[in-house]
């Protein structure tokens, strides 16, 4: 019968709440501003006005021929007898820049209205064009300049304690950075999904409904229906970010954006994905349970900011230590705080990605987290059941420390 | 059957509730009175296991109240609580469905409790759009639409207009027809007297009276008479054994220190013959609630 009252209270709560327009809003704002990011750089790429630009070269056929030889070099070149012709081209917007040089050095005197040229690009070219000019004067010849000048071809192949792995650097990186952009989704989900819970309960404790459900289910019945609940609107958030990644994968894989994403997804090693899933999993079901258990202590809803605040806090923790991981693969605090319940889900998988942790390492977290969530769940229970009848006046801290304090006592 | 069984809560120093001890038939109801925060909302959360006794048991039918019999127990709180955003249907139907009815048979019990307690608004109507009376309706069919077989209301009266608490009074009748146990607190005594069958009495957590309430009224003797005739107060305080004297409607009330002075009071008003009222009962639930709450506050200073 608790089976069926606990399907119930599920049920209720993922009904109630998917028809909502706070859900919806929390589930589709990301993907309309993604949209909106890419319609705007469509629209501005599209409308833009910007045209080659054209740069006067004055008596020098040789720089001329080598500046239109270069591919890189995105400009037209003009051939100018005279400084002054130029220069009045410029004054006349027929051309956007001049270039002149003398003994190798170089003069550019551009239009503030003109197109932009790319500084790079031409500060390359005449690098080249005046390497070329040496190489000539030395008398070495082209060939040998292009053996001088070909960059070293460097094969990495990187030793771990997961062993060789050929390519390494693509895919440590490819890692670390789906672990750093899975630290935003996870703070954006945890915040998000610990606001949502803690409404839930304090609503029906500040309103009594608690009293008419509880005269109906025990306590148990309440606490996990409603981290189900929401738990399976977090799990339909997620599966319709997959199912969108998905669709764009398939339908826009053209699109440059998208394509970077493909390329970088591709470079993920999927055990690593498996396992870091499964971490991330389990530390929302552990702060989901926190919430539940801090929310309990809530008298009515203005309260719930001043409850949730700290758990919160405590995932902003180990959002903030993922950044520091990358280059400290011997930091003993970085290191133990990866295994910690309620820091490890972003801090193991950013630790596996760059291979400063094996996937025994990752598996020993998980069994932690896992730990944590049986013991937080059966002695939270205790702290819950205390609390969400009782309504105590005063500060909601002082109310929380008392409650944890009970935490682990026998009941 | 109900038994509470020296039932004691203690908080800190402080006893609410004192070796209370009771029994509830099925078809039977109990009226809980006492002042505010003389021990009746604490009885009912230790039967509820909101709260842990501090010792005594309360069982039905010999044995705990588990979640089998939690399904058939409904409950009225003293502060109303209901979805504001939501449909009457659907947490009308979210509660049966905890208390093991199926879905499609609140719905229709639904309809018919809205009918019968004539309830103004459709069930797909929110409750934050229903009038305060309407909504404690709805409330009052949340915790009967599965056909409780033990009842607690906590002032369920309260906040009601006179035609609501006789509508809510007759349906608590019929459930006790249908066998239900029910408990229940009042500050409307004459409500209490009509409904209960028994009653227990708390003044600071202790029982003070408890009994069947024309037995305990009883108790105490007739010593109240309603009188319209044709006399002056000068002439009645004359009568020794008239302990107080006060206008009443139409006529005087006459607190007598002995029933006997009875006699003495008809003698003297029908000397000159017909008198169109004289009535001589034992003390009113009232009466008898406002003496001991009096009687407690003297024994308290």
């Amino acid at each position: 019968m608790r089976k069926k009252q606990l399907f119930t209270v599920i049920k209720q709560t993922f009904k109630t709440r998917i028809k909502t327009v706070g859900y919806w809003m929390l589930v589709l704002t990301p993907i309309l501003l993604l949209g909106a990011m890419g319609g705007i750089g469509w629209l501005v790429q599209a409308t833009q006005s910007q045209a080659q630009p054209e740069i006067g070269i004055v008596q020098n056929q040789t720089l001329s021929q080598h500046l239109k030889g270069d591919q890189a070099l995105d400009a037209i070149i003009k051939d100018y007898p005279t400084d002054q012709a130029a220069k009045k081209d410029l004054s006349a917007e027929k051309l956007d820049a001049v270039l002149v040089e003398k003994d190798q050095k170089f003069t550019l005197t551009k239009r503030a209205d003109g197109q932009n040229i790319d500084d790079n690009s031409l500060t390359a070219s005449l690098t080249q064009f005046n390497t070329a000019q040496r190489a000539q004067q030395l008398q070495v010849d082209s060939k040998t300049l292009d053996q001088l000048l070909a960059p070293p071809k460097i094969d990495t192949h990187v030793q771990s304690q997961k062993g060789v792995n050929a390519n390494g650097d693509n895919v440590n990186g490819a890692n670390y950075g789906v672990t750093i952009v899975l630290g935003i989704l996870i703070f954006t989900f945890l915040s998000s999904y610990v606001g949502m819970i803690a409404q839930e309960i304090a609503n029906e404790k500040s309103s009594r409904i608690m009293e008419i459900l509880l005269a109906a289910t025990s306590p148990g019945v309440q606490f996990f229906g409603k981290i189900g609940g929401i738990g399976l609107l977090a799990l339909l958030h997620g599966a319709l970010y997959l199912l969108c990644g998905l669709v764009g994968a398939i339908w826009l894989p053209k699109i440059p954006q998208v394509k970077t994403v493909l390329d970088t997804l591709q470079g993920v090693d999927w055990t690593f994905a498996g396992i870091t899933v499964a971490i991330v999993l389990v530390s929302i079901l552990l702060y989901m349970v926190l919430t539940a258990i801090v929310a309990a202590m809530v008298n009515d809803l203005s309260q719930v900011q001043q409850a949730v605040a700290p758990v919160t806090y405590l995932s902003i923790i180990g959002y903030a230590l993922t950044f520091l991981v990358n280059g400290q693969s011997h930091n003993m605090f970085l290191n133990i705080m990866s295994y910690v319940p309620f820091f490890s889900q972003t801090l193991m998988p950013a630790r596996l990605g760059l291979q400063y942790a094996t996937m025994g390492d990752a598996w020993i977290a998980l069994g932690l987290e896992l730990v944590a969530l049986v013991l937080l769940g059966t002695f939270g229970l205790n702290v819950y059941k205390q609390n969400v009848l009782t309504y105590r006046e005063g500060n909601i801290t002082k109310s929380a420390i008392l409650s944890l304090k009970n935490l682990f006592k026998r009941h | 059957m109900i038994e509470i069984t020296e039932l004691t809560k203690q908080f800190g120093t402080k006893t609410a509730v004192n070796h209370l001890n009771m029994t509830i038939k099925p078809g039977e109801v109990m009226g809980l009175i006492g002042q505010n925060g003389a021990g009746k909302t604490t009885t009912f959360r230790m039967i509820l296991d909101f709260i842990e006794a501090t010792s005594g048991t309360v069982t039905w039918d010999g044995a705990k109240i588990d979640d089998v019999k939690r399904q058939k127990l409904g409950f009225l709180p003293e502060e109303r609580g209901l979805y504001q955003k939501a449909s009457i249907e659907n947490q009308i139907l979210y509660f049966a469905e905890l208390h093991g009815m199926k879905k499609a048979d609140a719905k229709i019990a639904l309809r018919d409790w809205m009918k019968r307690l004539n309830v103004v608004g459709k069930p797909e109507d929110k409750v934050q759009s229903l009038s305060k009376g309407n909504a404690q309706k709805i409330q009052l069919i949340a915790t009967v639409i599965f056909e409780p077989e033990f009842l607690i209301l906590d002032e369920p009266f309260s906040g009601l207009d006179p035609v609501n608490t006789e509508l809510m009074m007759q349906e608590i009748l019929n459930l006790k027809a249908q066998g239900a146990m029910i408990i229940f607190s009042s500050h409307d005594m004459a409500g209490v007297e009509k409904l209960s069958d028994k009653l227990t009495m708390l003044r600071h957590g202790n029982v003070v009276l408890q009994g069947e309430p024309n037995a305990l009224r009883e108790q105490f003797g007739r010593t109240e008479i309603y009188l319209e005739a044709p006399i002056s107060d000068t002439e009645l305080l004359q009568i020794p054994g008239i302990a107080q004297l006060e206008h009443a409607g139409n006529g005087r009330k006459l607190h007598l220190s002995d029933p006997a002075v009875g006699k003495d009071v008809f003698n003297l008003v029908t000397q000159t013959g017909y008198i169109p009222v004289f009535a001589q009962e034992p003390p009113t639930l009232d009466t008898i609630f406002r003496r001991e709450v009096a009687a407690g506050e003297q024994n308290h200073a």
